[in-house]
């Protein structure tokens, strides 16, 4: 059954009544099925959450896996100081999936699951004390901005670092003892993030340094280049991204290796976070701030762990 | 008939497993659950626990057959209580138990379980006269997920229309 509009949420809610058994759930209508989350969209979600934040003890927000990583990165930035569990799931079979030829194989003995795994998952861990956005799918509970899509086809359709998973299902959830505790909340003020124009470049052995002197010409609100570099810049795009810095536009350089240094105060060099968190960043640093420099600062600085157990920048 | 697996979990934590390490390896990576392996399970609830809600949630949601124990004497039917009993599925069976009773009911629940796979073996010849329209679509399905034509069709015939059967289901109950 898809849902389409807040009528249809109860007669979905119906159809899982097991959920009862775990925590008294209340649905809340946000988009219908299958609509393309947009940036909006995000803000919709979390001004829900801080809504309802007084009397409910945690959330779960159910989301197509295409944009997950996105919206659960944007999602812990902007609800860190919620101090209640926010877990994002969703179904790994969606229509098109089950289509596909070379996926039938992979997902013909979960074709009875559907969302319904992942959602009673995702509703126990609602119920503990952990006070943050994670991500429960699959057999796996994890850290909402450092989980990063799998490159395997299986049930398991996202993946991390063993110490950024917070826990695993077995017979039950078994969370690690760090990812239970308690913490006070604090008054939450809502960045509302509006759609930017972010350009978004990766360097490969045949980019050609036009792509980027196009993209400068475009005057984008911002620019994130992923690069795989230990040798330093050619000089094409030394340049370049002197013209970027001239022209104020930031730019936010992903290497994850190693970190290419400028003396640029409006190129900065980030590594230790994943795209999809470092993207949902940037947009959220855009609505905070005007001046590249205090959005690139707002960008390095490590605001809900997306960088891992230390900060990783380098300046 | 191979032995059923049946998991065990006890308010005091303790538990049973007999899987293989490679299965529980090759299960952990496809992102499934141990309790997907699980073809029944025995829960003693008289403690509250937030895994006995859990895992009984599960049970309910992939239609294992479940036994659900809760001491007469201090339990009332536990996170049970918070389903109507309209809606306590056929496969969830509960009983409440005081001082011996726990192993007699565990063992007939094992034994009908037994049973259960016995009468559940395919074996009653059935002729069934189909459409061209028919057996064209069953050649197809049968083939995209790889499985016999029978095999569908019992497939179909028990998850969809016997497990969905909500009237039929009430009617076994009072049986």
């Amino acid at each position: 059954m898809t849902v389409n509009s807040a009528n249809d949420t109860q007669a979905w809610m119906d159809q899982v009544p097991e959920l009862a058994l775990i925590a008294k759930v209340e649905p809340v209508f946000v988009m219908p099925d299958g609509k393309h989350i947009e940036i909006p969209d995000w803000n919709i979600l979390a001004q829900k959450v801080l809504q309802y934040h007084k009397d409910y003890d945690g959330f779960v927000i159910l989301q197509g896996v295409d944009t997950m990583l996105y919206t659960s990165a944007f999602l812990s930035y902007v609800l860190k100081d919620l101090a209640k569990p926010v877990v994002i799931t969703g179904s790994p079979l969606t229509p098109t999936l089950q289509a596909a030829k070379e996926a039938e194989k992979a997902t013909i003995n979960y074709r009875n699951l559907g969302v319904r795994a992942n959602l009673i998952n995702a509703i126990q861990v609602s119920t503990f004390k952990v006070p943050e956005v994670t991500i429960a799918f699959g057999n796996q509970v994890i850290c909402a901005n450092r989980a990063r899509k799998s490159p395997n086809i299986s049930f398991n359709m996202f993946d991390a670092d063993e110490r950024d998973v917070m826990g695993r299902v077995d017979f039950g959830i078994k969370l690690k003892s760090e990812s239970e505790k308690t913490v006070e909340p604090k008054k939450i003020h809502l960045t509302e993030v509006k759609p930017a124009n972010l350009k978004i470049l990766t360097i490969h052995p045949t980019f050609e340094p036009e792509e980027l002197n196009e993209a400068i010409k475009n005057l984008p609100d911002g620019i994130l280049i992923q690069t795989f570099m230990q040798e330093g810049w050619p000089e094409s795009l030394q340049y370049l991204l002197k013209v970027a810095n001239d022209k104020e536009i930031p730019v936010v350089v992903l290497n994850p290796y190693f970190a290419l240094a400028t003396k640029l105060p409006n190129v900065q060099m980030v590594s230790g976070i994943s795209l999809e968190a470092l993207y949902a960043k940037f947009l959220w640093a855009l609505s905070k701030a005007k001046n590249p420099q205090i959005v690139l600062q707002l960008i390095s600085q490590n605001r809900a762990g997306e960088f891992g157990l230390e900060e990783k920048k380098d300046k | 008939m191979d032995m059923k697996k049946v998991f065990y979990v006890t308010s005091d934590g303790k538990n049973s497993l007999d899987i293989p390490a490679d299965e529980l390896e090759a299960l952990n990576e496809s992102g499934g659950s141990m309790l997907d392996k699980m073809d029944a399970l025995v829960i003693e609830g008289s403690t509250p626990d937030a895994d006995i809600g859990y895992l009984l949630a599960y049970a309910m949601s992939l239609r294992r057959p479940t036994l659900y124990l809760y001491d007469k004497d201090i339990s009332n039917k536990g996170v049970l209580k918070f389903l109507g009993s309209r809606q306590i599925p056929a496969h969830i069976h509960v009983k409440s138990y005081s001082g011996e009773q726990v192993k007699d009911f565990v063992d007939k629940f094992i034994t009908d379980l037994q049973g259960d796979e016995a009468e559940e073996l395919p074996s009653i010849k059935f002729t069934l006269r189909i459409t061209p329209q028919m057996e064209r679509y069953l050649q197809w399905k049968a083939k995209k997920f790889k499985m016999t034509k029978a095999d569908f069709l019992r497939e179909k015939i028990s998850e969809e229309i016997i497990g969905q059967d909500e009237e039929y289901k009430r009617y076994l109950k009072k049986k």
